[in-house]
């Protein structure tokens, strides 16, 4: 293994926490190298750019890594949870196939057990964040409305992502019902600004935006870290940490498809490889601490969060125009958000109103469902069911368990041959709130005259809020890193990703990550570097 | 073996004998369905759905579709079991693809949206909305 020239920072992942990192500290003196396990996606491969875009996404562009399959990556099993891991490996990691929706956490989310008895409290509040959330927006593109009597005032938003017609009717819904709805937060930019050109509102956000109107962080951060001098290595997978000590450098092992495996010591590592890969690659650095790096807690890969998913949809006599329009942005309901009583104690869920499927993804639906069959009929009946949906989401905020969580397994012979092994189950907790939340967006598309309603829960194939692995606290006994990210056991190894969070909240996250990883940046610029 | 154009024309019809083939370019659809077959799917799976066409005498089925309709009505149970063989269940995606990416049936089907993104074909066409309606909470 080839010893490199040690750096100031290393980031280990280049998605929405990495890229923010690398933002940040590109405005410090420090030497950052960034590694990322995949490769840059050029706008011109983006399934939206090419003639068979649709079933693309079942292939290379598929969210699940299960069904990409490149087995370079290191493989996750998923086969003992309901809920299976979605993600893309890539520069930008997940933004480059995620929705968009952006809202932030609620402020009663970060006092959870002190508030209502539930999960864990973490060790910062609404408060700490809000400067860093607003700092996100320099770079960020975040369109919505003011006034959103859900959150303490957010201000200077782009222009609101275009409701439609679908979302019209579902807002008269909620409206006959006398529910809170409001535009959705997105990360998408609807008037032209900074790197990112105006959405367009064709609506194929989830398979990448090749008109960078999406605020994915191949945009909105890498252009400017790697013009401001951060080194971004494509290609590069993290093997292991072995932590220094005293004077000593940390070091990671990586290796590249090409040329092998490298050693790169660095100052201060940072972790940014999502929920499952952090955890893993904590698990799997076991040259100086056999239980993994930073585990003296014993809770690292523990307390997985994935936010079970209700997915109603309701059909309609008119034709909803339901799929134009950014897919994960219209409309959203926070009303039974935050702490609320169903006959039982819960957090509550959001009610996120979403654009219907492509014309192939919904033909095939229809025909799963046996409700569409090749022959005669086949294009005046899917007339009668496609664009005449409308859909909800529902995100359940789901309680962190020691049970639920991420392990490694490997073989003893073969020191970098792993596979990170997910477990997790619905706890009551869980099915009371998907229960709770299927009626409650049953009665909006009830109100909002929807002839037949469908119900799906739990969504199997949305594990994408992958949470709580690396829990952050006030000390090692219940957490693993501190209120910035930075390990309790190992001075210099932070945390930066959706693994610190300690309760999952009700709503996307990647708002929240971005500010945590701004926040946890500025804290290793203040401790280890010098800001300019 | 790969599949003849005229292999494919005789499956889309039976599949979706509503599509106006006659005048349509079949030949570009034909050209789109081996298009994606060859790019979403590996040499393996390409080689099953081959040997799937060539099991099949498509042919005799579109002469009995679009000749002799009611003889296929008549035997619909025949025309259902085909339905549900290897070959359209591999092929119903590909198919499908090829029908909504083709502009011709696109237009004939009255969809707008297109594959290939001319930008600018879009732009303007989604003004803001209003929100006249916002709702409050209590």
């Amino acid at each position: 293994m080839k010893k490199l020239e040690p750096v100031d920072v290393l980031i280990i992942g280049s998605g929405a926490a990495g890229s923010a990192v690398a933002r940040s500290l590109a405005d410090s003196k420090l030497s950052v190298v960034c590694l990322e396990q995949g490769v840059k996606v050029r706008e011109e491969e983006f399934p939206a750019n090419q003639v068979n875009w649709q079933s693309k996404n079942v292939r290379k562009f598929s969210h699940l890594p299960t069904v990409r399959g490149d087995s370079w990556f290191t493989p996750i099993d998923d086969l003992e949870s309901p809920i299976k891991i979605a993600n893309f490996y890539g520069v930008g990691g997940s933004t480059i196939l995620f929705s968009g929706h952006y809202p932030r956490f609620h402020e009663s989310d970060f006092k959870t057990l002190s508030n209502e008895g539930l999960g864990a409290d973490w060790p910062i509040d609404y408060n700490d964040l809000e400067i860093f959330y607003e700092q996100n927006r320099k770079y960020t593109p975040v369109a919505g409305l003011e006034g959103d009597p859900a959150y303490p005032p957010i201000k200077n938003l782009l222009p609101p992502v275009p409701i439609g017609a679908m979302g019209e009717v579902l807002a008269d819904g909620f409206n006959k019902l006398g529910w809170h709805w409001w535009p959705s937060y997105s990360a998408i930019a609807t008037r032209k600004l900074g790197h990112h050109n105006e959405c367009l509102n064709v609506g194929t956000c989830n398979l990448g935006c090749p008109q960078r109107a999406k605020s994915s962080s191949d945009v909105s951060y890498w252009i400017d870290a790697l013009k401001l001098g951060v080194e971004l290595r494509e290609g590069c997978k993290a093997e292991e940490i072995i932590t220094g000590q005293g004077a000593k450098l940390h070091e990671v092992i990586y290796t590249t498809r090409a040329e092998g495996k490298f050693i790169q010591p660095s100052s201060v590592i940072v972790l940014a490889c999502g929920g499952i890969a952090t955890p893993g690659l904590m698990l799997r650095s076991i040259e100086k601490k056999p239980s993994g790096l930073s585990n003296s807690s014993n809770l690292v890969g523990k307390n997985l969060m994935l936010h079970p998913l209700v997915y109603v949809e309701g059909i309609y006599d008119t034709d909803l125009n339901s799929d134009y329009g950014p897919q994960g942005c219209c409309i959203a309901s926070h009303e039974f958000a935050g702490g609320q009583s169903f006959g039982y104690q819960h957090r509550g869920f959001t009610l996120q109103v979403v654009r219907g499927p492509s014309p192939v993804t919904s033909a095939l639906r229809w025909h799963k469902r046996k409700r569409l069959k090749p022959g005669t009929n086949f294009f005046s009946e899917f007339k009668t069911l496609h664009n005449r949906t409308a859909h909800i989401a529902v995100i359940t905020e789901d309680l962190p368990e020691n049970t639920n969580r991420v392990t490694i397994q490997r073989d003893s012979a073969k020191r970098f041959d792993v596979k990170y092994k997910v477990e997790y189950k619905l706890n009551d907790y869980s099915k009371k709130a998907l229960s709770a939340g299927t009626k409650k967006a049953k009665e909006i598309l009830q109100a909002s005259g929807a002839k037949e309603i469908i119900a799906f829960a739990p969504v199997a194939d949305a594990g994408w809020h992958i949470m709580g692995t690396v829990r952050m606290g006030h000390n090692q006994q219940d957490s693993v890193v501190d209120a910035y990210g930075e390990s309790h056991d190992d001075p210099g190894i932070f945390v930066a990703d959706s693994s610190v969070f300690v309760t999952s909240s009700s709503v996307n996250p990647t708002a929240t990550i971005h500010a945590l990883a701004l926040r946890c940046a500025q804290r290793i610029k203040e401790k280890y570097g010098i800001s300019q | 073996m790969m599949p003849n154009k005229v292999k494919i024309r005789a499956l889309i019809i039976l599949m979706f004998p509503e599509l106006p083939m006659q005048d349509l370019s079949a030949d570009e659809l034909s050209d789109q369905f081996l298009a994606i077959l060859e790019c979403n799917f590996n040499e393996v799976e390409r080689s099953e759905i081959y040997v799937e066409f060539q099991k099949l005498n498509l042919d005799y089925w579109q002469i009995r579709y679009k000749q002799e309709p009611q003889i296929a009505r008549e035997n619909q149970k025949e025309f259902e079991m085909l339905m549900k063989s290897k070959l359209i269940r591999l092929t119903f995606p590909i198919l499908l693809e090829a029908i909504f990416t083709n502009q011709t049936i696109l237009k004939t089907l009255g969809y707008k949206k297109t594959s290939t993104f001319d930008w600018q074909t879009f732009r303007g066409e989604f003004p803001v909305h209003k929100l006249e309606n916002v709702g409050i909470i209590e």
